[in-house]
């Protein structure tokens, strides 16, 4: 009983055959297959530039930054020079006024006071 | 474990020796022109390739067509499964490795698909005998029963019905089933016992008289 059993699956399950020219239509995807690589290679150099170019863009991006931060370090350093030097004179000028100030006043008193 | 994760190693360490006789559909002795348009498609010659694929597409293609049920997902996973082995011939010691490569790469790639979408597919047992399925060849058995059978045997789990189809479609033996699905060989046999005895009483159900038609 289950010997026959098994053989009516086994004669159930007899193999099927695909469609025709199967083995044209697995051949004809082995070619889609080998040609897309080289497609897809030729479309992403097309569209994004070679690394070393990007390389390059790269450095000259960063040289750019680098120039101007170092032309504004300079800027600053001028302009730091050159308050230190009003500061200076600023400090004479109201040395000078101060003296000034000084010998008016000491005239004055001699004058308001003749009999010294 | 779509693609390559049924890797050719494994095929290779699992596969039964050029010298042991391969069954099924594949012939017992690999002949010397065989062997050739095998080494002829390893140098990249396609109509040797074309003479392989024409050897094994029906063992692949009925493996496909009764895991997956509909016969385009079928064509599709078959020519899959050929297209990897292009791919992987260099690595392919003989024709009957290169079977057993076959064989296993669209058993795991079918019940991995069969996962994927078992929601649309959760038909259950009883409404096998109610849904048409393709004929088969004529066999001289009962035409009825074997259609039911079929239908039955492609509504079991993935598991057990590759199991069922390696054994019987293939005719397989469990050892040889437990390496290519890799899985422990208690499992299968319990795979077989049990989908045997579910289709036998679905049959009993049904009334089909399983030995009709049968050889003694």
């Amino acid at each position: 009983m289950s010997h026959e059993f098994e053989e009516t699956l086994r004669r159930a399950l007899q193999p099927r055959r695909p469609g025709a020219d199967f083995a044209g239509r697995v051949l004809s995807r082995l070619d889609t297959s080998a040609r897309e690589p080289a497609t897809m290679a030729r479309l992403e150099s097309k569209r994004s530039p070679a690394p070393r170019l990007r390389w390059v863009a790269a450095a000259l991006a960063a040289c750019v930054i680098a120039a101007v931060g170092l032309v504004e370090l300079r800027q600053h350093a001028l302009d730091a020079e050159r308050a230190s030097q009003a500061r200076a004179q600023l400090l004479q000028a109201l040395s000078i006024a101060s003296d000034n100030v000084n010998i008016v006043r000491a005239t004055v008193a001699r004058e308001e006071s003749p009999d010294s | 474990m779509e693609a390559d994760s049924v890797s050719l190693s494994a095929a290779a360490a699992s596969a039964p020796g050029s010298s042991e006789s391969a069954t099924g559909a594949m012939p017992s002795a690999v002949s010397a022109p065989e062997t050739d348009r095998l080494a002829r498609a390893r140098g990249g010659e396609l109509a040797a390739f074309r003479e392989l694929i024409r050897a094994y597409q029906d063992a692949v293609y009925t493996l496909a067509l009764r895991m997956l049920r509909v016969p385009e997902d079928a064509e599709e996973l078959a020519q899959d499964v050929f297209v990897s082995a292009h791919r992987h011939i260099g690595g392919i010691e003989s024709e009957t490795h290169l079977l057993f490569w076959l064989r296993r790469t669209v058993c795991h790639r079918a019940i991995d698909r069969l996962r994927r979408r078992l929601p649309r597919l959760s038909v259950t047992l009883d409404s096998a005998a109610e849904m048409p399925g393709p004929d088969g060849p004529d066999t001289g058995g009962d035409p009825l029963l074997e259609r039911r059978l079929r239908e039955m045997v492609e509504r079991l789990p993935p598991a057990a019905r590759a199991v069922v189809l390696l054994r019987y479609q293939e005719d397989l033996d469990p050892p040889e089933i437990a390496r290519m699905l890799d899985m422990p060989l208690n499992t299968v046999k319990s795979h077989l016992k049990r989908s045997l005895a579910l289709l036998r009483r679905r049959c009993d159900e049904l009334g089909l008289s399983t030995s009709a038609g049968g050889p003694s």
